[in-house]
């Protein structure tokens, strides 16, 4: 092996432990403790449903449980909530999940909830 | 220089290879970022040139006929073009430690090219700022995922490019291509 691809080799570890390094510096961080948040369920018929919750939870599935909110997942994919689908190649319709009224950027699985949170899972048909 | 002519053999060769990528594609889908279209896109460039230009629309467009529309297929448009075109510029480079590399660290980066895409979405709706938040944000969330991706063709390609490539080189000279 020349001195050349050896290099390479070097830089190939590096880089991998600079992306490594880079999820664990930025990756979303979830705070422990009591925490008192918010979530409200929008259904299929524009129907809203609050629950209002102290929690340890880490993550917004672990809320979810918490609150008795239902839901199935494909990966990261929530298709289902409380029992009613979304079924996008059916008629665009999806769960959209947002954070004090912005779109979480983070899977329910990663989606950190912090004091204070007020999450809205609402039954959102694309409209184009 | 003379043009070369477009023969019912290449677009034959371009079928096949079309198929074996749509076949590798499907055999591991059930393995989550462990794929063998990286390899292959880059062996077709090595091997077989400018006809894996053909290939890749080709295997986009069908992809899109077989799964459900979603944003992957934006990602698909440009993704699979990067490992192609690099093959292509780097055909003369034989070595399989260079192309296990190469193929690792697309792999890695596979996540940061797609969020490209949700990059130019964060930018539709809330401006360059919020689209480079979305995009970051997308990236750093699959991180773990362009891990597995990377570790997944850097094994891959150490391990099957040497007989594959023989393969394919002895393909390409006995079809006269």
């Amino acid at each position: 092996m020349n001195k050349k691809l050896i290099i390479a080799i070097i830089a190939f570890v590096v880089v991998i432990a600079a992306v490594i390094g880079a999820y664990f510096a930025f990756a979303p961080k979830a705070t422990e403790g009591s925490k008192s948040i918010t979530i409200e369920v929008i259904d299929d018929k524009g129907e809203s449903k609050k629950y209002d919750i102290k929690t340890d939870a880490l993550y917004l599935n672990e809320a979810m449980d918490e609150a008795g909110i239902t839901y199935e997942a494909e990966g990261t994919y929530v298709n289902t909530v409380n029992g009613i689908t979304a079924d996008y190649d059916k008629d665009m319709s999806y769960w959209a999940f947002n954070v004090n009224e912005t779109y979480c950027n983070y899977g329910i699985f990663e989606q950190p909830v912090n004091d204070g949170d007020s999450f809205v899972i609402a039954y959102t048909v694309y409209e184009g | 220089m003379k043009a070369k002519k477009f023969r019912i053999l290449d677009i034959a060769v371009i079928g096949i290879m079309v198929a074996i990528l749509l076949a590798a594609k499907v055999a591991l889908d059930f393995l989550p970022n462990i794929e063998l279209v990286s390899f292959l896109v880059i062996l077709y460039g090595l091997c077989f040139g400018w006809r894996v230009l053909c290939v890749i629309p080709v295997f986009i467009v069908v992809q899109a006929l077989l799964y459900p529309f979603g944003d992957w297929i934006i990602m698909y448009c440009y993704v699979w073009w990067v490992p192609a075109i690099a093959a292509l510029i780097f055909k003369k480079v034989d070595n399989v430690w260079i192309w296990s590399i190469f193929s690792g660290l697309y792999g890695l980066f596979f996540g940061a090219l797609c969020s490209i895409t949700y990059f130019a979405f964060g930018c539709i709706e809330g401006g360059v700022s919020f689209g480079l938040s979305t995009a970051f944000a997308k990236w750093i969330s699959g991180i773990p995922f362009d891990l597995t991706h990377c570790i997944g063709n850097f094994a891959v390609m150490l391990i099957l490019y040497k007989p594959i490539r023989k393969t394919l080189t002895s393909i390409k000279k006995t079809l006269s291509l």
